[in-house]
């Protein structure tokens, strides 16, 4: 896919003339639109390739096949695609040596702006230029192995095909020599919505650069000229909305996360954490006890919370503590029930222990006024029958983290779906691939 | 698509800042009832 393209000014415009000859082998008449640009030329009628540059036009190629391909877009039509009008004068099959996968090319020209490319493949088209340089492959990997890339302008393409191209096809005239039957070793490698190719032997190496083209931006430049195919799959480098969504949203949730931590460390920093009442009391082993009454307390500084721990002497035993706090002034109660329990032991050689020593009521956005406490206990499991203790705390303002971890779950829900959705995306993407990050098998 | 999930998320933050300044808990993870214990787990009986 090598280009011309000038370089500075546009030159002033030849005359333009036409070149007619005899087709050497089936004797059709050849008709060369660009015979200044123009090296080869396919014969309408029998598809020889013909140099047209050799006084006895020499035959490149015969086209023994009895299939013919029909160009999606009609040579000689004209369609202005980045800004800039281009002519298609050839249109060339290939396909891949091993498995005969094939693909159309389209050569564009423009006598300023010299030759480009549009390929299809599948329905997804793209604009091709040539690229003069060379991007990087050796510092990163073996070229044409899984993880190899490419760089170019600080951007690094993924290998997404490599194999043998075999020109099935020709149709149209090319500023070089092509023939049906040419073979080249091609390698693709993308970063959507671009892709960088190089193909050549031997003798020639020549990278070119691809931008994915939307069928409706081709449809818009060729108009009725061209018949789109519909679309199959994702195409190597199109870009994708939920791979866009999901970068962008990226940056927006880590911003969140830092705002929203920034927001949990200054709570943590100014929680009052202030104990408003802390008093022992002491129940029955394996009895219930009814009717304790806290002194009242105060609870000031309106609207925060209030959490009331339970601390009590088990050991492979339970306490069972249910009540109340009442508001003295109003009556309003917040009922609770908390259990504390904590068993350990040794079995089969190996230590275990389960439950804890301490449990916990959190009441939320409790406002200010005079308090107390209404609690039945009940216990269980004591060996030793002499009465224990247990310790009721009552704490205002405690720092939470419920709400912290509340909020990280709400904001990461959009962007984890934007993430299974993309990723699903690139799944189907690199499953037309040899090379697919996502094939373990591989 | 974007432009909702950032007005999403800055609610998300403001919201959070509010409750953090009445004490407010979105869901507490520890209920305010409890079944009477029955001894260790099945597992450790």
């Amino acid at each position: 896919m090598a280009g011309n393209a000038a370089a500075g000014s546009p030159p002033e415009p030849k005359k333009p003339y036409v070149k007619t000859f005899s087709c050497t082998n089936c004797g059709a008449s050849v008709t060369v639109k660009y015979p200044g640009e123009s090296i080869a030329v396919a014969c309408d009628s029998c598809h020889s390739t013909i140099d047209i540059t050799d006084p006895n036009y020499k035959i490149l190629s015969y086209y023994l096949n009895k299939q013919t391909y029909k160009p999606r877009i009609e040579i000689g039509s004209r369609g202005k695609l980045f800004g800039r009008l281009w002519e298609v004068t050839g249109f060339v099959v290939r396909c891949d040596h091993r498995t005969r996968y094939a693909w159309e090319e389209y050569l564009l020209f423009n006598p300023y702006y010299g030759y480009r490319w549009l390929a299809l493949a599948e329905g997804h088209w793209n604009f091709v230029e040539s690229i003069k340089r060379i991007p990087d492959v050796s510092s990163f990997s073996r070229p044409n192995v899984r993880g190899s890339q490419a760089s170019l302008e600080g951007r690094r393409y993924k290998i997404f095909y490599s194999g043998l191209a075999e020109t099935l096809y020709v149709f149209g005239e090319f500023y070089w020599r092509i023939a049906v039957g040419d073979c080249v070793d091609m390698a693709d490698y993308i970063d959507p919505p671009n892709m960088l190719s190089r193909e050549g032997d031997k003798a020639e190496v020549v990278w070119s650069q691809s931008t994915y083209v939307e069928p409706k931006e081709i449809s818009r430049a060729f108009g009725k000229n061209v018949s789109l195919p519909t679309r199959s799959g994702i195409g190597p480098n199109q870009p994708t909305v939920w791979s866009t969504v999901w970068k962008h949203t990226t940056t927006s949730w880590a911003i969140f996360l830092l705002a929203l931590t920034a927001i949990q460390f200054y709570h943590i920093t100014t929680s009052p954490n202030l104990t408003v009442l802390e008093i022992p009391y002491s129940f029955p082993s394996n009895k219930k006890r009814p009717d304790i009454t806290t002194p009242v307390f105060d609870v000031k500084t309106e609207l925060q919370n209030l959490k009331i721990i339970f601390k009590a002497q088990v050991d492979n035993s339970w306490f069972w503590v249910g009540g109340e706090l009442v508001n003295d002034k109003t009556g309003e109660s917040y009922p609770f029930e908390r259990s504390v329990e904590y068993y350990h032991g040794v079995d089969g050689g190996e230590s275990w222990s389960e439950g804890g020593t301490q449990q916990d009521v959190l009441i939320s956005r409790l406002p200010a006024g005079r308090y107390y406490i209404n609690m039945d206990t009940e216990s269980g499991g004591f060996k030793d029958l002499t009465p224990h203790s247990f310790t009721v705390i009552v704490k205002r303002g405690v720092t939470t983290f419920s709400n912290y971890i509340w909020a990280l779950i709400f904001i990461s829900l959009f962007p984890t779906l934007a993430w299974l959705i993309q990723r699903s995306e690139e799944v189907t993407r690199w499953s037309q691939s040899d090379f697919s990050p996502f094939d373990v098998q591989g | 698509m974007l432009t909702l999930y950032r007005l999403f998320g800055l609610a998300v933050c403001g919201g959070f800042l509010y409750a953090a300044s009445i004490g407010w808990t979105v869901i507490d993870f520890s209920p305010t009832t409890a079944s009477k214990p029955t001894g260790p787990s099945y597992y450790h009986k």
